[in-house]
């Protein structure tokens, strides 16, 4: 028996249970934030030297890329100089750098223009429909995506919910170009309700926002949907049950923000993709933003505006990731721990 | 698996239509293919009986380009979806059996890619390596590898969480036969329907970067380029546009049906189909309990949409000030009967019985909301998951007392801090704006304690509230909930598994198997072991308790009970019961009154035959 | 229990381990030994740091001082070869996580006989003999882990654990999943089995009614100390250390409840 007894402690009088002493409360804020400041700032540097590397990666010679297949020698030396393609890769890169910080992001080849300036001309036409895209999808697809599922819960209107399945497959399963092509024909062209391009007027901006929104509505309301389901199944959600509460508060109150937390996870990235969407957009409906810009510039290969505008959009992505973990914060605290790194 | 696919005609669907558009890549070329290329005078021609969907500008068929064009556009997909899926698959099992640290950086990097929109980065390609069709498989290949990368690291590390894997590595098994033999087949069909998913992005993708004419370049194309210059009419003439558009649609279209119904056959809960609300008898009042008692249930039955009874007709009363446990094993019904006193069913559930009332609320008709939160105090089973997680404790303890007492926020707070105390909870003011996760579990079974007393109610269920809980900590759990019962007389509907915790605070016990009651008796006889039914007789036999013989094995029980469909139409237990005649099997026995108890077994009425017989 | 034990014949030896994650201390200075053929029940409260000594002896946590000791050769720093990984086994918690659903039962124990081939066909005999020593029928080594109940599972794991002949089996709450009328089942294997083949065992659990039905001694650990180890009879029936008795007196056992102080 002896053996078994290695050495166990003196008996002494047990510490008050664990479930006594309470725990301090710390707000978890600021070490999140921290976190999250310098991922970003990791982000960025990528994405400097991403963007940087743009001209580098080009196959063969830059220079003569950039001035494209007829430009002769001369032309081509000069765009080389310009362009410091001539110098060390790191004298380039810290040049680059450099101005960055400045706030230089280089000057358009064909129009001469700084690429600040143009991005500052064209940033608020894509952020306008950008923005607005977001809100309207969110002021969407929630409430859209909650009513089915709270309708067809445990298995009641099976009709609606086989018709809220179909027609967000069938509608999300639409590319952008392709419904904007569509929303161009039949409201444009045949009914003649909105002008087809141009973004003189505000009513101009509806069938861009129309043609942006749709699949994100689809695919979020169906994320929104599911997501609102396994929140009803869950015990807090019977607990509050319990409390006899008014539909509205149980569900806005109790559901919407759990909903939100597993909502914004996925969401987040269908928000991001607005961004790509958005240049598909402006292509079709000539909207004179970012989107258009950056396929002006691929096709006169304007190498500065693109690097310009790739890392604005860049980071844009970046922030609103940021945007939507703070909110994930806001609504369920928990959610801070373990995310203080990732950017 | 199989067969759920083969019941999926969303996915059949789905299936048919890829393979008519394989059939169309194949075939198209030979068909149409003169026509899409031969140059002709008869340009910017609208839609007719000749040309279906027009003529380009130089004259072309552009129906007879749309069907060419997608061998191309189809192949492009397919290489695209190869490389993400070879890529993403590679990169997350790769960082996945690289180790902790790498694996957290890799994760890091997956989340940085993964919001980079996939779009604007295949721009960045185009602008690298020059528009062409390499550069768009390249591109939007790239562009959706992190999403497959993301998705194996999340499955391999929930599948390496289990215990099989672990034991798995014991035994010895090396980590690229952990990959292949434990992790992979496990993984297998998410990843599946991801390839489906990833097939449809890539069309999405690529076709929109031939529209935007930085993908495909003359004299190639695909859809995308065909709708490109399709658009440039699209004021004389729709269908050049409008054609190959239905097609990208329809193609998109069959792509997701596969997505869908390979995720609802994947994850069978989703797909669950089920014909709702099948005809349940309503069952006919008759007052056979006693007139005092605060609750009763008689004939409640639980009924699942397909007319399964999960629970059969148990009635049961329950006293004033009584503390009556319900005690059975798992699927016995013991919560769901339970929940159906509380009128807290899950949604496709539903209860039905001659009587159901709490005090003078009767459960079958529409009690008012106010009362039935108020009258009714329930105790939940897992602390952790009870309280929601994204609202601070005040607001939630208060929440009935302000909704339903016309209490005052400021009052409801102080009322709350004083039960919060009676609980024993520590710091209670404090506790008041702090969030469930704060709290330690048994402090939130006592929060959940607290709250459930706040509105004085007359009942009080708690569902198995101590199961989650230490021992330590479950003996003082039950110590507040026996205190509750004699302070302020509460009548108690105690649910446990644990003989142990039903002994413990119970004056009565109900015992029930396969969504019956078996027996009842009162607690005394529990304690002492002296029970009639043979179900109960081999449960207890079945607990090791602190007291028991030691030197001996503890009696199981042979077989596992029947599932709720198929019940047998005699006593439920009699496959598996020592006891069991032909009677037993056939006929249901009924509650009957033995003493101070109530059993429902044949056998006790054969002993009274037999002695009968032997006098 | 007698005297006359020596060191020898001592299969797990534990000496002041200590374990931290970070700073945070969960194992501190604990000894135990389990002789061979013994089983040794470990109780403790959630966070009394029992599963963390299971982890410590199979090898997947590195403990951050002490020593660990299988058969009198030291464990703790030595990279385990799969050979000495074989000689710990643990029987898992959860039976509806501890198989693989894409395995049949016979792969599964034929990865246990043979974690390279694994192959069914070579080693039936043995896989039959495995079966039918948990109860259960040869037939089932076709069918795969879905089509059995917790209890049967719970059986599959522990022929899974004895297929490796180790020198050491570690039940990690093997029941506390379990209904009590499967939970019996289990017992009844594992005594039979002890009793059969001598096994030495380390059996953690939380509940002390099932530690005194399966155990020779008793170990009771509290915030990752060892507060007490005595014979089973000792323990239950004169306690020495406060917690012990805290422990026994919450027991709800069929009596009314005791208060606790």
């Amino acid at each position: 028996m002896e053996t078994l007894i290695a050495s166990p402690k003196a008996p002494e009088p047990p510490e008050p249970s664990k479930a006594f002493t309470p725990k301090t409360v710390r707000s978890p804020w600021p070490r999140f934030l921290l976190g999250r400041l310098a991922g970003l700032a990791g982000v960025l540097v990528m994405l400097i030297v991403g963007t940087f590397l743009i001209v580098q990666l080009i196959p063969g010679d830059p220079a003569q890329v950039m001035a494209g297949p007829d430009a002769s020698q001369a032309q081509v030396e000069r765009i080389r100089q310009e362009q410091g393609l001539d110098q060390p890769l790191f004298t380039q890169f810290t040049d680059y750098a450099g101005g960055l910080l400045e706030g230089d992001l280089g000057t358009s080849f064909s129009s001469g223009l700084p690429v600040s300036e143009i991005i500052a001309n064209r940033l608020p036409f894509t952020a306008q429909i950008a923005l607005l895209a977001v809100v309207i999808a969110l002021a969407v697809s929630v409430p859209l995506g909650m009513a089915v599922a709270v309708a067809c819960r445990g298995g009641r209107r099976k009709a609606l919910d086989t018709a809220f399945t179909s027609v967000t497959a069938v509608l999300g399963s639409i590319p952008e170009f392709v419904l904007a092509t569509l929303l161009i024909m039949f409201f444009a062209i045949k009914l003649n309700m909105f002008p087809p391009s141009g973004a003189a007027t505000l009513d101009s901006m509806v069938l861009p926002i129309l043609a942006l929104t749709i699949a994100p509505i689809c695919t979020l309301a169906r994320v929104v949907r599911r997501e609102t389901a396994a929140v009803l199944s869950m015990d807090y959600m019977r607990t509050a049950k319990g409390r006899r509460l008014k539909a509205l508060r149980l569900y806005a109150r109790h559901a919407l923000p759990n909903l939100m937390t597993s909502t914004l996870t996925l969401g987040g990235l269908v928000l991001t993709g607005l961004l790509g969407g958005a240049v598909i957009v402006e292509f079709v409906f000539a909207w004179p933003g970012l989107g258009t810009g950056v396929l002006d510039a691929l096709v006169k290969r304007d190498y500065p505006v693109i690097q310009g505008v790739v890392l604005l959009l860049g980071v844009l992505a970046t922030l609103l990731n940021l945007l939507v973990d703070v909110v994930l914060g806001l609504l369920d605290p928990r959610s801070l721990h373990g995310k203080a790194g990732d950017a | 698996m199989m067969q759920q696919l083969r019941r999926s005609p969303a996915l059949m669907l789905g299936l048919a239509g890829l393979a008519l558009f394989v059939v169309l890549g194949i075939i198209a070329p030979y068909i149409w293919g003169d026509r899409a290329e031969t140059l002709t005078d008869q340009t910017h021609l609208a839609a007719s009986a000749e040309h279906w969907f027009g003529t380009d500008a130089l004259g072309r068929d552009i129906f007879a380009r749309t069907m060419v064009a997608t061998r191309l556009t189809l192949l492009m997909c397919l290489a695209t979806t190869a490389i993400a899926a070879v890529g993403g698959i590679g990169f997350g099992a790769a960082i996945w059996v690289a180790g902790p640290r790498v694996r957290a950086l890799g994760q890091r990097v997956i989340d940085v890619l993964i919001s980079y929109p996939s779009v604007i980065f295949a721009l960045v390609m185009v602008a690298v390596l020059g528009p062409g069709v390499g550069t768009s498989i390249v591109a939007i290949g790239l562009a959706t590898c992190p999403a497959f990368a993301r998705l194996t690291t999340n499955l391999a590390a929930s599948i390496a969480g289990r215990d099989f894997v672990s034991t798995a590595r014991l035994l010895g098994v090396s980590p690229a036969r952990l990959l292949r033999r434990h992790i992979l087949p496990n993984i297998a069909e998410p990843l599946l329907v991801l390839l489906s998913v990833a097939f449809t992005i890539s069309l999405k993708a690529l076709s929109g970067l031939s529209f935007l004419g930085v993908g495909v370049q003359a004299p190639d194309y695909d859809w995308g380029s065909v709708l490109n210059k399709g658009l440039e009419g699209i004021y004389l003439n729709p269908w050049p546009a409008l054609g190959p558009s239905l097609v990208i649609i329809l193609a998109g279209l069959a792509g997701g049906l596969i997505g869908d119904g390979l995720a609802a056959a994947v994850n069978p809960a989703a797909g669950r189909r089920r014909g709702y609300r099948a005809k349940v008898e309503a069952v006919t009042a008759v007052p056979s309990y006693d007139e005092d008692a605060l609750a009763v249930a008689d004939r409640l039955s639980v009924v699942l949409p397909d007319g399964t009874r999960l629970v059969d007709e148990v009635s049961f009363a329950i006293k004033p000030g009584e503390v009556l446990g319900l005690v059975g094993e798992s699927g016995s019904g013991k919560s769901l009967t339970a929940m159906a006193l509380a009128k807290l069913l899950p949604d496709d559930l539903r209860a039905v019985a001659g009587t159901l009332k709490v005090g003078d609320l009767d459960l079958n008709g529409k009690p008012p909301a106010s009362r039935l939160a108020t009258e009714i105090g329930i105790v939940y089973q897992d602390p952790s998951a009870s309280f929601n997680p994204t609202l601070k404790l005040g607001g939630q303890l208060t929440e009935a007392l302000r909704t339903h007492g016309r209490t005052s926020k400021k009052a409801a707070a102080r009322q709350a801090v004083d039960q919060l105390a009676a609980a024993r909870v520590t710091l209670p003011e404090q506790r008041l704006k702090q969030y469930p996760h704060e709290l330690s579990g048994g402090m939130r079974q006592r929060a959940m304690i607290a709250s459930a007393l706040l509105t004085s109610p007359k009942l009080l269920i708690a569902d198995e509230p101590t199961t989650a809980l230490d021992v330590t900590v479950q003996a003082e759990v039950l110590g507040l909930l026996r205190e509750a019962n004699e302070r302020d007389g509460t009548a108690i509907l105690l649910i446990s598994h644990d003989v142990g915790v039903i002994s413990a605070i119970c004056d009565r016990v109900v015992v029930m198997y396969a969504g019956r009651i078996v027996e009842t008796l009162p607690i005394e006889r529990l304690r002492a072991g002296d029970a009639d039914h043979p179900y109960t007789q081999a449960l207890l036999a079945a607990t090791p308790t602190l007291h028991s013989p030691v030197d001996e094995p503890l009696s199981s029980i042979p077989g596992r009970p029947p599932h709720p469909a198929s019940r047998p139409a005699g006593c439920a237990f009699a496959p598996r019961c020592p006891l069991a005649r032909q009677q037993c099997h056939d006929e249901l026995p009924l509650l009957a009154v033995h003493g101070t108890g109530a059993t429902a077994c044949h056998a006790l009425t054969w002993d009274k035959q037999d002695e009968e017989v032997v006098a | 229990m007698t005297d006359a034990t020596t060191a020898g014949n001592a299969v797990l030896e534990v000496r002041d381990l200590d374990v931290a994650f970070g700073r945070h201390h969960v194992l501190k200075q604990v000894s135990l030994t389990v002789p061979q053929g013994r089983t040794l029940g470990l109780v403790g409260e959630s966070g009394s740091g029992k599963s963390t000594l299971a982890k410590a002896v199979v090898g997947l946590v590195k403990p951050v001082g002490g020593r660990i000791l299988l058969d009198g050769v030291d464990l703790t720093h030595t990279r385990r070869t799969v050979a000495v990984r074989r000689r710990v086994q643990m029987i898992p918690q959860d039976p509806y996580s501890s198989l693989n659903p894409r395995m049949t039962i016979g792969e599964t124990l034929a990865e246990a006989l043979d974690p390279r081939r694994a192959s069914v066909k070579k080693h039936r005999p043995e896989i039959e003999a495995l079966l039918n020593r948990v109860a259960l029928d040869g037939e089932a080594a076709a069918r795969y882990p879905q089509e059995f109940s917790g209890g049967q599972r719970q059986r599959i794991a522990v022929a899974r654990a004895l297929a490796v002949r180790p020198a050491l089996i570690i039940a990690d709450e093997v029941t506390s999943a379990l209904d009590t009328s499967v939970q019996a089942e289990v017992l009844g294997v594992l005594r039979e089995l002890r009793r059969e083949l001598d096994l030495t065992m380390l059996f953690i659990s939380h509940d002390l009614a099932v530690v005194r039905h399966v155990c020779d001694e008793v170990a009771v650990l509290q915030h990752g100390e060892l507060v007490e180890v005595a014979a089973r009879d000792e323990l239950f029936t004169a306690p020495r250390h406060p917690y012990t008795r805290l422990l026994l007196d919450s027991v709800p056992d069929g009596g009314p409840l005791r208060t606790v102080a």
